[in-house]
């Protein structure tokens, strides 16, 4: 029994955000002196953390591909990340999937022909989950890749947006993704505006696809300005650091 | 960071509460909060916030100097106070909303929703929690109740300095004490009206009986504490018992321990109720497992164990109540079966429907404070209420409200809010019918308000309403086209005009053309708010309750015959086989050449060139276009009826009515060809703009659906034609129409027969209603009755309001520059697809209201037509067995298109089956001792006794001669029953060969005799030859019918000639 109104009819979400807006978002690269590029991201109460190793040597002889690199990703959602705490074992299918999903989404993207014989991995840990993992993943991802200096094409932003009584809303968090609201995920190529990803699990009206796919597309455009922002920031950084 | 700030405007905080658990655990919760700085205060003197942009929204009023905002105490104890009319600048908290949807109330929730949206009431809500300036969080340790209290000061104090200090901020509260000031200060419920509405009777009458209303959750919150304490709460009655925890409901529906519905009580069985769960009925029998639930109540049940099941009751009731069951309760009676069915008690409940209840205070009932009030709806249980000065109310029609209804109690608390006046007066009876289908006071009183009469075109005798120039210029111009309206006589409200004419390559122009009432009542207007409350115009016997003013229903939008009006015209070309090639929508200025009645076309139909009440020289010219149009017409129909479409009857009926509320006559509404060939083209007009506005706005439209029915609602109707000798094939409306028609064919010396199954098949039907095409599947827009794809409601502007929204649809589909230009300038809400479902929901609730309204003024007339004429003698009619039940059966009476029980047992279960039956000579209250009764249902009674030579059979479509009787009544409408006088023998002979069968043990004397009943019986028929010549016309169909049999004494012997065959036969 849904008893919260999840969209007033003066356009207020239950977190005070209007439709077409999206959480606060933080982030920061580098948190790793360990791995070769890191990122760490908030979206709303979402957590989420990447870290990169590579390209390095393939790791089994056997997957080794002799005219590009090989990604690996791993995914894992911390048994503390919900209110009550619940363990996902290590091949949950659930966790397996988003992992792909990831993993398709940057294989184009990653120039891996310029490493042959090599593989990148790529971890992602979320420690607070509070909806919306798929785009937070992808993001970090992105800033991890970047902060690693692995060559892309272009950054992979990734946005989702529903549908609450028939508005399309941006950024679902928790609360709204469980009482049953369409939901769909998209990431893109902000420069060229190319899709990479389309995710959705639940059933939409056709007729308001094409709104949703483009609110979340312009959601993404708002990330990709976030994200640039970051990463344009610690390059300052460094760059102080060199001259100073 | 910056650019993100710039666009929100908005700052992150958490807010963490803790939670119990299904699993008893305790939890954090965190929920991420932003606070934003752009919510609107929404009043009309503030000129720092975008408030004047907001369109459709009522505006906190300049004019008033004071605000108020209610807290919780408030609002669960006098929301009926806040929900007065008076009662304006309501500054809705949203900490109020969000608590009330913690505590599940989202009843509650709905009716201040309710305030707040209607912009007459210059009513807000305001996001508090979400605003920066006014956001509270809580501090450890302290209270909820104190948090919020805390949040509404603040409110209070922040909406004091935004508004320049000018406007007084009243916090009203019934648990923190009252504090005077000049700018915010804090005042009970009972203070404020004293301060601000001490002379208005009603609010005062009210807040005295709400002030000692014991609520619902006050006792919860009792009962919790002294449970503890064991029992200070007094003793359960009756045993009704406490009801089950929420969280204990919830978990028990999930896993179908129990099961949760809308409690239906039936009218004619007071014990018997009934919860429908997802597609199937449980019967709840008796007080005390109907626990405190009152109809309408959306309960949850608990089965009772399957050798406790019981059997649907089957009775006519002996109190009264309505004789037809209701729309909506019709399933459960076509369902009735004699095996026993899943039983429950209810064991919780999720929601009450309380609403006003119209009663009288019980007779004799004992000087003191309390009273019992009986409700005219028999479905309500009698209610408690208290008041100092019962013997003013007594006698009178008074209006209830019930407040809660304790454990401990027989009957529910309630409360006294007004009178209505002397019970049996018309006046207090109509006024009762209109409170019982919540038609609102000021459709009632047929006011509108001052402003909204302001928005109104002017049209007086002296200056008569012209069409403007620049308007005549932007309208297609048809003034010159021959345009007629066929309405029935004495129509003021005409809104469709007809017109028709061959193009010069041979095709044909078919017109509809509506009265364009959305260029005049402007969205978002005064007027358009009012007439979208009222949803329709509401029809009683002797009067109606416009839904719009009548300056627009009755003279500027009324099509009448040589003005020129503005009008929504659509046009179809036709090719020489009337197949449509084209078809055009848009706003036209028309002017009507003439005002015809239906009467007066059928006439010209029938080849009359003249006929009385038409200038010879129009009718000659009008005949042609009348005649063609009915040739396209009538090929259209046609056309849709080999589609599949039904042809259903329903009994309506006339009053003629005195000025002295006398009745002289009921007068069954006649149907001619013409009436169904006008409403063909307001059929097809309907769906081709049901059509184009799908096609305009995909998940917008306002369609009218008719949802195929399902098996089991046929069950009667099958059983009832299989007694007649017919078969009903139900798979397809086409399949149906198809069995329909052959009965009609059947029966064609028996046309009575037809309509009563025809009136059955309309009962077994769905309730069509109103969608909006964005909340429902493409296949289900279907119309069954119709036979349509797309329908809507368009033709009728001036008395129901989903025409207009039709209108307004269809003009900006089409891009009319006029309606696109408003939507534009005023905004719109006709596209948006929730909008349109809340629409759609009242308009289906006013339009079954005002149906059931219409229903009750019917029968409130038919009672008073009987009272007024069974004073000076017994009122005889002849009629039909319409339905047979266990203690009787209900009569039809088609000239009065009246529905009637006779009683075969009396309520201690003797039976009373009246001598007059076998001989003509006994009185009236002579019964034939030692009788015997046999029910078989649904087709057949019959009755036995000793003293009989046969027994005397009832079936279902027997013709009986019957007295119309009233039992008076108190608390209720008068009740007409009736009394078997005679049967009429015009049973065919198939059923009479049934009967003897029955019947071969008969003697040679008895056989003698029932043929002297019989001649007695054609004797009585010929008595009537004497009455008056106008009742026997009214009566031409059953005398033919007992010609047919009753003859020749020959023809009378027929029957028993063949039963000594068989006696004959049976004996070897």
């Amino acid at each position: 029994m849904s008893r919260v109104e999840l969209l007033t009819p003066e356009g207020l979400r239950v977190d005070g955000r209007r439709a077409n807006e999206l959480r606060k978002i933080t982030a920061k690269t580098s948190v790793f002196s360990q791995s070769d590029g890191s990122a760490y991201i908030e979206q709303g109460n979402t957590k989420c953390l990447a870290a990169v190793y590579g390209p390095r040597e393939v790791r089994h002889r056997m997957q080794a591909l002799a005219d590009r690199a090989i990604i690996n990703v791993e995914f894992n959602v911390a048994p503390f990340s919900t209110s009550e705490r619940k363990k996902r074992s290590k091949n949950d299918k659930r966790s397996l999937e988003v992992a792909t999903f990831i993993r398709q989404t940057f294989e184009p993207v990653i120039l891996t022909s310029q490493f042959p014989r090599s593989q990148i991995d790529i971890y992602l840990q979320i420690f607070q989950h509070d909806g919306g993992l798929l785009q937070s993943c992808i993001n970090a991802a992105t800033l991890a890749l970047i902060d690693a200096g692995i060559p892309m094409l272009d950054y992979v932003c990734a946005c989702s947006a529903g549908c609450i009584d028939k508005v399309p809303v941006l950024d679902l968090n928790n609360l709204e993704e469980s009482a049953d609201t369409p939901e769909l995920t998209v990431a893109i190529l902000p420069r060229t505006g190319k899709v990479n990803l389309l995710e959705m699990e639940s059933r939409l009206h056709i007729e308001k696809l094409a709104s949703v796919t483009e609110l979340a597309t312009e959601g993404c455009m708002q990330i990709h300005k976030i994200l640039d922002d970051v990463v344009r920031k610690n390059t300052q950084h460094l760059k102080d650091r060199l001259t100073s | 960071m910056n650019c993100f700030k710039d666009v929100m405007a908005t700052t992150k905080t958490d807010r963490s509460f803790f939670r119990k658990t299904r699993g008893n655990a305790i939890v954090k919760l965190v929920r991420e909060q932003y606070l934003r700085h752009d919510i609107p205060c929404l009043a009309e003197s503030c000129t720092v916030c975008p408030c004047s942009s907001l369109g459709d929204q009522g505006l906190l009023s300049k004019e008033s100097d004071h605000y108020i905002i209610p807290d919780m105490s408030v609002v669960m104890r006098y929301l009926e106070i806040l929900e007065q009319e008076e009662m304006t600048g309501i500054i809705l908290s949203q900490t109020i909303v969000t608590s009330l949807q913690q505590h599940d109330k989202s009843r509650t929730y709905r009716k201040l929703r309710h305030i707040i949206n209607d912009s007459r009431r210059k009513s807000v809500i305001f996001y508090n929690e979400v605003f920066a300036d006014t956001q509270t969080p809580r501090l450890p340790g302290e209270p909820a109740g104190e948090r919020d209290w805390r949040a509404l000061r603040k409110l209070a104090d922040w909406y004091y300095h935004h508004l320049g200090q000018k406007k007084r901020i009243i916090l009203l509260s019934e648990i923190h004490p009252q504090q005077e000031s000049n700018d915010v200060c804090v005042y009970s419920m009972q203070a404020y009206l004293n301060a601000y509405w001490p002379t208005v009777s009603l609010l005062q009458n009210l807040v005295h009986a709400l002030a000692n209303v014991e609520l619902e959750d006050d006792m919860e919150r009792i009962r919790m504490t002294s449970s503890k304490k064991r029992g200070n709460t007094g003793t359960a009655v009756q045993g009704f018992t406490e009801y089950k925890s929420t969280e204990e409901l919830e978990v028990g529906i999930k896993s179908s321990r129990f099961f949760s519905g809308t409690l239906r009580c039936r009218s004619d069985a007071r014990d018997q109720a009934y919860v429908n769960s997802a597609g199937k009925d449980i019967l709840i029998v008796g007080n005390q497992n109907r626990n405190r639930a009152v109809h309408g109540d959306t309960v949850v049940v608990e089965l009772l164990s399957e050798n406790n099941w019981a059997t649907a009751s089957n009775e006519i009731s002996y109190e009264g109540g309505s004789t037809e069951e209701d729309i909506e309760g019709s399933q459960w009676v076509v369902q009735q079966t004699e095996k026993s069915r899943p039983t429950g008690r209810v064991v919780g409940i999720l929601n009450r429907n309380w609403r006003s209840y119209v009663a009288t205070l019980q007779e004799d009932s004992p000087d003191g404070s309390f009273h019992l009030a009986v409700p005219l709806d028999s479905v309500i249980p009698k209610i408690r209420i208290r008041h100092q000065e019962a013997k003013l109310i007594q006698n009178q029609r008074i209006v209830v409200r019930i407040d809660h209804w304790p454990v401990s109690s027989q009957y529910p608390q309630g409360h006294y809010v007004r009178s209505l006046g002397p019970i049996h007066h018309l006046d207090t009876e109509i006024s009762a019918i209109l409170v019982e289908h919540g038609i609102s006071v000021s459709q009632a009183t047929q006011g509108f308000s001052e402003a909204s009469l302001k928005e109104m075109p002017i049209d007086t005798p002296e200056m008569p309403w012209r069409p403007e120039q620049d308007e005549i210029k932007r309208r297609k111009d048809l003034r010159s086209l021959t345009v007629f309206s066929i309405d029935p006589p004495n129509c003021q409200d005409i809104d469709d005009a007809l017109s028709i004419r061959e193009l010069k390559n041979g095709n044909i122009e078919l017109g509809v053309h509506i009265a364009d009432v959305s260029y005049f009542v402007k969205e978002h207007s005064l007027t358009d708010l009012e007439a979208r409350a009222r949803g329709t115009t509401v029809y009683l016997a002797d009067r109606r309750f416009d839904m719009l003013p009548s300056v627009l229903s009755e003279r500027v939008c009324s099509l009448r015959e040589n003005v020129d009006r503005y009008s929504v015209s659509v046009l179809w070309t036709l090719d020489k086989s009337y197949k449509v090639l084209d078809v055009w929508f848009g706003r036209t200025i028309i002017r009507s050449s003439c005002e015809m009645e239906y009467e007066q076309a059928q006439k010209m139909l029938d080849g009359e060139s003249t006929p009385a009440g038409v200038d010879p020289a129009l009718s000659r010219k009008l005949k042609p276009f009348v005649e063609k149009l009915a040739q396209v017409l009538r090929t259209m129909r046609n056309q849709r009826l080999a589609k599949g479409a039904l042809e259903l009857e329903s009994s309506e009926v006339k009053f003629k009515i005195t000025k002295d509320n006398e009745i002289t006559d009921i007068i069954p509404k006649d149907s001619m060809e013409i009436h169904g060939l006008v409403a063909e083209a307001m059929i097809m007009a309907n769906s081709y703009v049901g059509k184009r506005a799908y096609q305009g706005y995909k998940d917008a439209a306002l369609l009218r659906r008719h949802p195929p029915p399902s098996a089991t609602q046929f069950d009667r109707l099958i059983k009832a034609a299989k007694s007649q000798g017919f078969s009903i094939d139900f798979s397809s409306n086409r399949s149906l129409a198809r069995s329909l028609e052959i009965i009609t064919r059947g029966c064609q010396n028996n046309p009575e027969i037809t309509r009563m199954l025809k009136t059955m098949a309309t009962m077994a039907m769905n309730e069509a209603g109103y969608v909006s095409s964005g909340q429902f599947a493409v296949s289900d827009y279907y119309h069954y009755g119709l036979a349509l794809e797309y329908y809507t409601h368009f033709t009728s502007p001036i008395r129901r309001y989903a025409d207009v929204v039709a209108h307004r649809q269809l003009l900006m589909c089409v891009g009319d520059s006029v309606a696109v230009n408003d939507a534009n300038v005023r905004g719109t809400v006709m596209t948006q697809d929730s909008k349109i479902a809340e629409i759609c929901m009242n308009l289906n609730l006013k339009s079954r209201e005002s149906k059931l309204a219409q229903r009750d003024s019917t029968e409130l007339f038919q009672s008073l037509y009987v009272l007024q004429h069974t004073m000076t003698g017994p009122l005889i009619e002849s009629g039909i067995i319409s339905e047979i039940r266990s203690n009787g059966f209900y009569v039809f009476l088609p000239r009065f298109g009246l529905k009637g029980p006779v009683f075969l047992i009396e309520k201690d279960g003797s039976p009373i089956v009246p001598l007059s039956l076998v001989s003509n000579k006994a009185k009236e209250e002579d019964y034939i001792p030692n009788s015997h009764i046999e029910v078989s249902l649904p087709t057949n009674v019959s009755v036995t006794s000793a003293d009989l030579p046969h027994p005397i059979n009832f079936q279902l479509f027997d013709h009986v001669r019957v007295s119309l009787k009233l039992r008076k009544s108190h608390a209720h409408r008068h009740m007409v029953y009736m009394t078997l006088v005679g049967l009429e023998h015009t049973t065919k002979l198939g059923s009479s060969q049934v009967d003897a069968v029955t019947t071969a043990q008969l003697s040679r004397d008895t056989m003698m005799r029932s043929i002297a009943e019989q001649e007695e019986a054609k004797a009585q028929a010929n008595a009537y030859k004497d009455r008056s010549k106008e009742e026997l016309e009214t009566r031409k169909q059953m005398r033919k019918a007992a010609k047919n049999n009753g003859s020749s004494i020959y023809q009378l012997l027929e029957p028993f000639r063949k039963m000594s065959i068989i006696e004959s036969t049976t004996s070897q």
